[in-house]
């Protein structure tokens, strides 16, 4: 046990210093950096407790950092930065984008303080249904599939390409048990994830294309200028708050855990309009506004990492579930749906390795919110070029598809990621309904095969 | 970065920034060659050990192969320079067109100060907001006449970094 707290330790301090890196970078989506990581750790057979740690390390200190380049420059630091873009821009031009990171790394944190217990409240409340729910997965994942594609831009175009998709998925199980000997999961899900970029490269492979998209100049950013203000090490983030802010927090806190089937991104927008929105006065606005829109994120990602966990058995239900936090819920051959952190985890598990990843991951990416936002910004676009980046993702992902299915693996990740990344870029039906077709197809297929043989 | 601009159409747009096709290809390949040969390494050296499970040695395998990835991206981060223009940001923008950019109108700010929490005006004044902090009528229990003094010092004091 004490070597899994120390392990656990370890753990959240390394992912809190990684991914507050990967935060700092603009435009790393969570899912595709939190992934392949994830799954390594998995893989290589680290204990429950420590995977939980690293888990909520990566999550806050992603939310935390991601903030950094989104005051800073206007780039979002990640997908769940997008909504608060709007926000933080307009601080950068009233010459305050500390007081915009401030606000949102405080909101951070406050809102992980206050969701730990309100999600292990809520899971213990739904825990009597989660024997149901996984009796019931593949029906479940369905109606989820559906569920994600109706609120989705695509709408009905989404919810049609569910059956195709969730085809097109078993079509490829079909031949990996032909090639491989058994079903894969690494190679579909990584496909899934990198989708968009894969895309983006094969069209970059196309003459015409190439030249629509071709550009003449490098991007411009915008740095922002630095405050004088002194602060401590590790400002109280309650103090960086007004009294009705941190109320907002806990309440937004509060709807993400029941809300956590909702898409993350729509519930951090809906919490920005929601609180902000009422407030008169511009810098009452968006100061409440980015406050509580970053508490939203940390809250929803926390409670839709817990609750599937605790209170539903298992089963990958809700966004991060199905995406950043997947290889918790199933990774062949280590863990499957009914065979995974839920069945290893206690109660008093989930309190203590949350709180040691909580404090793991903020403690590194919450100091330099604070005093380091411009200069580490500035260090990150001026050193990290996007293409060792890209690369590095190219060879993660060949890595882990070959891992699983040797050469065949990658030639399916590489499939599944033009086909998903075509649905996500052109027609809006983006990786989250993807990844739920993904859970939702053997049942699909089977029931759709059933039928077949019924009207035959 | 000047020598950069003589081809036209060099660049592209991937995954949200810009980046030279070339360069692109050639550290994707420096990447998927570094992190397979760390992999493929890693994994000989545990199976040769005979006293690992195979599934466990695999996946200790993958952990030998991120270090690949990293040393891969590496030197992919030395051999190619980011792509990007970094300006410093002189924000000397005017009230009226933030406030614009916001919805907002400057009476529907001017009277939403006037009854605005002291709380947030506390922490106004901590940021120096004063551009913000002028528009406060003289009739309202905020007004304080040193924003207006303030502001102007700071207006004419701006400058670039």
């Amino acid at each position: 046990m004490l070597t899994n707290i120390l392990l656990a330790m370890v753990a959240a301090l390394a992912g809190g210093f990684l991914y507050t890196i990967v935060g700092i970078i603009p435009g790393t989506d969570e899912t595709a950096t939190m992934v392949p990581t994830t799954i390594i750790l998995v893989l290589a057979g680290a204990p429950a407790g420590v995977l939980f740690a690293w888990e909520v390390g990566i999550i806050v200190a992603m939310q935390c950092s991601h903030t950094i380049p989104t005051a800073m420059t206007g780039l979002p630091g990640s997908t769940m930065a997008v909504p608060l873009v709007q926000s933080c821009t307009i601080a950068k031009r009233l010459g305050v984008p500390h007081m915009a990171m401030r606000k949102m790394a405080a909101g951070s944190v406050v809102g992980t303080i206050f969701v730990l217990p309100i999600a292990i409240i809520v899971a213990l409340l739904l825990s009597p249904l989660g024997g149901m729910i996984s009796a019931h997965s593949g029906l479940i994942f369905t109606v989820c599939a559906v569920l994600v594609a109706y609120i989705s831009p695509a709408r009905w175009g989404a919810i049609a390409a569910i059956i195709p998709f969730a085809i097109f998925i078993q079509a490829l199980q079909r031949i990996a048990v032909e090639g491989h000997g058994s079903t894969v999961f690494t190679s579909i899900f990584m496909g899934i994830t990198i989708g968009p970029m894969i895309y983006e490269l094969f069209g970059a492979l196309i003459p015409s294309r190439r030249k629509q998209f071709a550009k003449d100049e490098p991007n411009e950013s915008w740095l922002a200028p630095d405050s004088k203000q002194k602060l401590a090490f590790f400002p109280n983030p309650f103090g960086q708050l007004t009294r009705q802010q941190i109320a907002q927090c806990g309440i937004w806190s509060a709807i993400s855990s029941v809300g956590f089937t909702m898409s993350p991104v729509g519930m951090t927008v809906l919490a920005g309009e929601a609180s902000g929105g009422r407030k008169k006065e511009l810098y009452d606005r968006i100061s409440t506004c980015l406050g509580v829109q970053n508490a939203t994120c940390n809250a929803t990602y926390i409670a839709g990492l817990i609750i599937p966990l605790l209170g539903l058995g298992g089963v990958a239900i809700g966004g991060v579930a199905a995406g950043p936090a997947a290889p918790l819920f199933a990774c062949a051959p280590r863990f499957e749906i009914g065979n995974n952190l839920s069945q290893l985890l206690t109660i008093p598990d989930y309190i203590l390795f949350g709180i040691i990843g909580v404090v793991g991951g903020a403690l590194c990416a919450y100091p330099i919110g604070m005093h380091k936002a411009r200069s580490w910004t500035a260090l990150m676009l001026r050193a990290v070029s996007h293409e060792a980046l890209i690369g590095a993702f190219c060879g993660l992902v060949v890595m882990l598809s070959f891992y699983e299915a040797g050469i065949l693996g990658v030639f399916l990740a590489l499939t599944i990621g033009l086909v998903g990344g075509f649905l996500h870029t052109v027609f809006g039906v983006h990786t989250g309904i993807q990844f739920m077709t993904y859970y939702a197809s053997a049942w699909l297929v089977t029931n759709m095969l059933s039928l077949a043989a019924l009207l035959n | 970065m000047a020598k950069q601009k003589e081809q036209v159409g060099k660049y592209m747009e991937v995954w949200g920034d810009t980046v030279v096709p070339k360069e692109l290809a050639a550290s994707a390949v420096i990447c998927i060659i570094s992190s397979m040969a760390f992999f493929l390494a890693g994994r000989a050296f545990f199976m040769s050990l005979g006293t690992l499970e195979p599934e466990l040695a695999k996946g200790y395998a993958l952990l030998v192969g991120i270090v690949g990835t990293f040393a891969g991206a590496i030197i992919a981060g030395i051999r190619f320079k980011p792509k990007r223009r970094i300006l410093a940001d002189a924000s000397g923008d005017d009230i009226e067109e933030i406030l614009h950019s916001a919805g907002m109108t400057l009476e529907e700010e001017i009277e939403a100060l006037r009854t605005v929490s002291p709380e947030v005006i506390r922490e106004m004044e901590n940021f120096e907001l004063y551009s913000l902090l002028a528009l406060i009528p003289e009739d309202s229990p905020n007004y304080k006449p040193e924003y207006r003094r303030r502001a102007k010092e700071k207006g004419t004091g701006r400058e670039g970094v």
